[in-house]
């Protein structure tokens, strides 16, 4: 599969401190890629780049080099999605805005928008949390093939959360969309297909959740906290009542209880 | 007139908050949040003022920032370089400083990672212990709240629906989940055990004790 985002050596600077040195990172289309960045790792930073920052190096999207003149067209397929942009959006009628992007599928998506119980129509009289459910919502359905959140879904609680993600699976599937979801935390690891773990402008962990477990050191010298199930897995593998990391809590259920 | 800190900067009314302060002694409370960037440049501002111009002990406010590891920040520099969470430790800095008797901390998961806000509960937990001093976590992961907070409530449309220790948040869950919010992700797997298999796991906040309790009954 062909790479939609290809960094190459890329190194950045601050007060002459490198937060990037020579910094690489491909990813794959349609793929749905967590990056844990702990602090001061560089994700902000290298947010910032992606926004137009200035940098050494190269970066290519969609096999486009990545510079002031296609910066333009590039925005066109690829959006990062962060905390302001629900205060800067001016959306006014939500339902209309969802016709009018995907009138043919409109029946099956509004289900979809329903189950995230915001109920109101007017984008202005929603509150904050609820605007960000719907432009992340109205991310999910539109055009865009390349995404890139940014700890936008760490302020929803743990079932508005759930929802998103698993919308945000639903989506990338069958619009073939590709994730990138920047985090402080683990969260949302067990929804992704690729994890990567951002410390001091490296990348020290590059693996799926079945990894986890052989790697669990790296988390825990960062003191990364694993999301609930994958932790009690690990834990129960070494009491030998499970052999395998679970991401559904209902299949481990079964399964302990089956032996 | 009702006094409240916010970052670091006095403010007439915060009308959000009210709902969330509850008893608090509103004349001497210091509230950590940073969600909007115009808080960020004066509250950075006011620590220099306080760092350079007032008597106040150098020492102790270095004391502060090695406690909150910020020893490497130089603070001279461009308090806009700092990263988010760096400029969120200020801010907390800023408030260990100024001394209040109550701290409400709102939303710390989405700038602190897991072991800055290990970090920070530490400090608070020993200012609540040692020193009386009242803290008020206010975010949007119940997790967090069950792992470290004694007392907690629980908002929904305008409501409290819970108040309570974390104790009795399992037996109050039916109410919880019918207001349309989530229980912690341990309560949750162990409520899901007693649905599904009829066995009652003992609930607990710790992993460990889970983990013991699940060997026992298998």
């Amino acid at each position: 599969m062909a790479n939609v985002l290809e960094i190459k050596n890329i190194s950045f600077k601050y007060n002459n401190n490198y937060i990037f040195n020579k910094f690489n990172l491909n990813i794959k289309k349609n793929d749905f890629v967590y990056i844990i960045g702990t602090n001061n790792s560089g994700k902000t930073t290298l947010i910032n780049i992606l926004n137009g920052y200035p940098f050494d190096g190269e970066i290519h999207v969609n096999n486009l080099e990545y510079n002031s003149v296609t910066r333009q067209k590039i925005s066109q397929f690829m959006n990062i999605i962060d905390k302001n942009d629900a205060n800067n959006c001016k959306l006014i009628n939500i339902i209309d805005k969802i016709k009018e992007i995907s009138s043919d599928k409109y029946e099956t998506i509004i289900k979809d928008y329903e189950s995230l119980n915001i109920g109101k129509d007017d984008y202005r009289k929603l509150n904050y949390l609820d605007k960000i459910k719907v432009i992340l919502f109205i991310n999910f359905i539109n055009s865009y093939s390349f995404l890139i959140i940014d700890e936008v879904i760490d302020m929803l609680d743990n079932k508005d959360k759930d929802i998103i993600y698993r919308l945000l699976k639903k989506y990338q599937r069958i619009y073939k969309k590709t994730i990138l979801v920047i985090s402080n935390n683990a969260d949302g690891i067990i929804y992704a297909k690729r994890i990567l773990i951002l410390n001091k402008g490296v990348i020290c962990f590059d693996g799926s959740v079945k990894d986890v477990d052989k790697n669990d050191n790296i988390f825990n010298e960062l003191s990364i906290k694993l999301p609930f199930v994958v932790d009690l897995s690990i834990k129960l593998k070494l009491y030998n009542l499970i052999d395998e990391i679970y991401i559904d809590e209902k299949r481990m259920i079964k399964d302990i209880w089956k032996k | 007139m009702e006094k409240i800190v916010l970052n670091g900067i006095l403010v007439d009314k915060y009308t959000s908050f009210r709902k969330v302060l509850l008893n608090i002694d509103i004349n001497n409370v210091e509230i950590i949040k940073f969600c909007k960037s115009q808080f960020i440049i004066p509250s950075v501002q006011l620590f220099f003022k306080i760092n350079c111009k007032r008597s106040v002990n150098q020492k102790n406010i270095y004391q502060v920032l090695s406690m909150l590891d910020l020893k490497e920040i130089k603070l001279k520099d461009d308090p806009l370089m700092l990263s988010d969470s760096d400029k969120y430790k200020l801010l907390i800095a800023l408030s260990l400083i100024n001394n209040p008797s109550s701290f409400v901390i709102v939303y710390p998961e989405l700038y602190l990672d897991d072991c800055n806000i290990d970090l920070i509960f530490k400090i608070f937990k020993k200012l609540s212990k040692e020193y009386g001093k009242k803290i008020y976590i206010i975010t949007n992961d119940i997790d967090l709240l069950y792992r470290e907070c004694d007392n907690i409530y629980i908002y929904a449309k305008n409501n409290i629906i819970f108040k309570g220790n974390r104790k009795k948040i399992y037996e109050e869950r039916e109410t919880i989940l019918s207001n349309n919010f989530s229980l912690p992700k341990i309560l949750n797997f162990i409520s899901l055990v007693e649905e599904k298999k009829k066995i009652k796991l003992e609930p607990t906040f710790d992993i460990k004790e889970l983990m013991k309790d699940i060997y026992r009954n298998v």
